[in-house]
């Protein structure tokens, strides 16, 4: 039994490691070609930095970037990287997965009955990417971003708005951590480099994602997908048990919806939505990845804020339609 | 990896075929990339040595170890498969109609009593359910194994012989009946004779 349950988590972890590959060297492709190409300072500095303005082109970004969740957090980390404004930066992170045209039509293809999901679910996402962005815009960036990523960054933004003291790291800091890729690192921005430094970031975001789909697939076979959604008709108890659904499965964006059609007539209207606004931003196999974006604290804070805004996402739905 | 594993034909146990296309050109814009990174004489980036070793052990796993999971196992918890948008087979004759055909005429109507005595013949695999049965089952893949669905009907094995062995691969010919089961009356295949199949390329629906 227990090699059964193994050898079918094997294949669960192939499937989803395989499947997600793409995606992730999509958004390193994207990464590697922004870095190589875009300059690193004025053009991405000019986007906005305002709370509300910069999350709503973030998440207008996401449809030039239509990948799931693998795809866009190499982008949004090397946005990050490059000195973009922290509010957009996140606001593409949160929404680019729900906000994109390969998303909404595979909501519209599989739910043409229900056509309030066409726009409650990318209302709901980008309401939550407002809502997050705007509290993670509350604190330091020292205490929101992962500390590699803080260093890079350090080099691509203004010296002015931070002391001497507070830039720990690059020319002033005691140690060198910018990789030597970097565009400012003397411009020798050969392709040969970047294709370097593109491979090295595959390395380190695959090895995460190895480890996201471990714990997915092994889930997957041992929690009983009925006994979630066993809960059915209950209005909060389905949205939670859906949540919880849609964390532990991980499957890509661009078909969940396809997935959720499975189960939409066993479950109320505003579970349904919690798992297609949840399930792009917040599952088990992504969280390794926004290891590399986020530090520990603020990775708990976007996961618990998520969850919770998605709770009232489901209930406002329930309450409207029920 | 990503190549070997369409070469061989693992993806077809693994993904709907949509997703094929797309690994292939990711295992080649890899290998292009790993060419290119080994001709590049340039001094290298801190490299990421225990990612690189987690990433290579995994590939070589993958690429060792086939997979070889129970589709019983992975879909015994599951809700049945929503089958909208699949063929119908409304019009085929019985005995031409396919399993997930079947299911789809029995969950439509109200009266399956129409169905009694219909000839049967379907495949699929035995999927032995939470509570020991054993029904013939086919899954639906719209993505990959991860939201696999079972579609699946209760049968009524032979007396004679031995029960066909979890995820073996049957073809099952019968006649459409309705008994009384634990679940209330239930449209149930009565097979008058089971043979073995072999596992197809593609052991699932999309």
């Amino acid at each position: 039994m227990v090699v059964n349950h193994l050898s079918t988590s094997w294949s669960v972890f192939q499937a989803l490691f395989l499947e997600a590959m793409p995606f992730l060297l999509i958004g390193v492709v994207l990464a590697t070609m922004a870095r190589h190409w875009l300059p690193s300072g004025p053009v991405l500095q000019c986007l906005p930095d305002h709370r509300l303005l910069g999350p709503l082109t973030g998440a207008a970004m996401g449809f030039a970037l239509p990948a799931c969740e693998c795809g866009n957090v190499p982008v949004a980390r090397q946005l990050l990287a490059s000195g973009s404004p922290l509010p957009t930066a996140m606001g593409f992170l949160l929404a680019a997965p729900v906000l994109n045209p390969i998303v909404l039509a595979s909501t519209w293809a599989a739910f043409p009955d229900r056509p309030w999901l066409l726009w409650a679910r990318p209302a709901a996402g980008l309401a939550m990417a407002l809502a997050v962005s705007t509290l993670l815009g509350l604190q330091k960036e020292a205490a929101i971003l992962a500390p590699n990523l803080l260093r890079e960054r350090s080099f691509h933004q203004a010296a002015g708005p931070s002391s001497l003291l507070e830039r720990s790291a690059g020319f002033i800091g005691s140690s060198s951590p910018v990789p030597l890729s970097l565009p400012s690192a003397g411009r020798s921005k050969s392709w040969r480099l970047s294709v370097l430094h593109g491979m090295d970031e595959l390395v380190k975001l695959s090895s995460l994602l190895i480890l996201g789909c471990g714990v997915a697939a092994l889930l997957q076979t041992t929690l009983p997908r009925d006994w979630l959604l066993a809960v059915g008709q209950a209005p909060t108890l389905s949205v939670l048990a859906l949540m919880l659904l849609a964390v532990v499965i991980s499957v890509c964006s661009s078909v969940d919806a396809f997935l959720a059609l499975g189960f939409a007539a066993q479950v109320t209207p505003g579970a349904l939505l919690a798992f297609l606004v949840l399930g792009p931003v917040i599952d088990l196999k992504s969280l390794g990845l926004y290891g590399t974006v986020l530090c520990r604290s603020a990775m708990v804070f976007v996961a618990l804020s998520c969850g919770v805004l998605t709770l009232l996402a489901g209930q406002w739905a329930n309450f409207l339609t029920l | 990896m990503l190549t070997q594993s369409w070469a061989s034909g693992r993806l077809q146990l693994l993904m709907a075929p949509v997703f094929h296309g797309l690994v292939v050109v990711s295992g080649l814009a890899l290998l292009v990339g790993g060419v290119m990174g080994l001709m590049a004489h340039q001094p290298r980036p801190s490299t990421p040595w225990r990612a690189a070793i987690l990433v290579l052990c995994t590939s070589l796993f993958i690429v060792l170890a086939p997979p070889r999971g129970s589709l019983s196992t992975l879909v015994r918890h599951r809700p049945p498969a929503q089958l909208d948008g699949l063929a119908a087979g409304f019009a085929l004759p019985p005995e031409h109609r396919d399993l997930v055909d079947w299911v789809r005429l029995l969950r439509g109507t109200p009266q399956p009593q129409l169905f009694r005595g219909d000839p049967v013949q379907v495949e699929g695999f035995v999927l032995v359910t939470a509570t020991g049965e054993r029904h013939l089952a086919q899954v639906l893949v719209r993505c990959c194994l991860a939201d696999a669905t079972p579609v699946r009907l209760p049968v009524q094995w032979p007396a004679e012989g031995p029960l066909p062995e979890q995820d073996q691969w049957v073809r099952v010919e019968g006649e459409m009946e309705l008994l009384d089961t634990p679940d209330g009356v239930q449209p149930v295949v009565i097979a008058h004779g089971v043979t073995s199949i072999p596992k197809p390329r593609q052991p699932f629906r999309t």
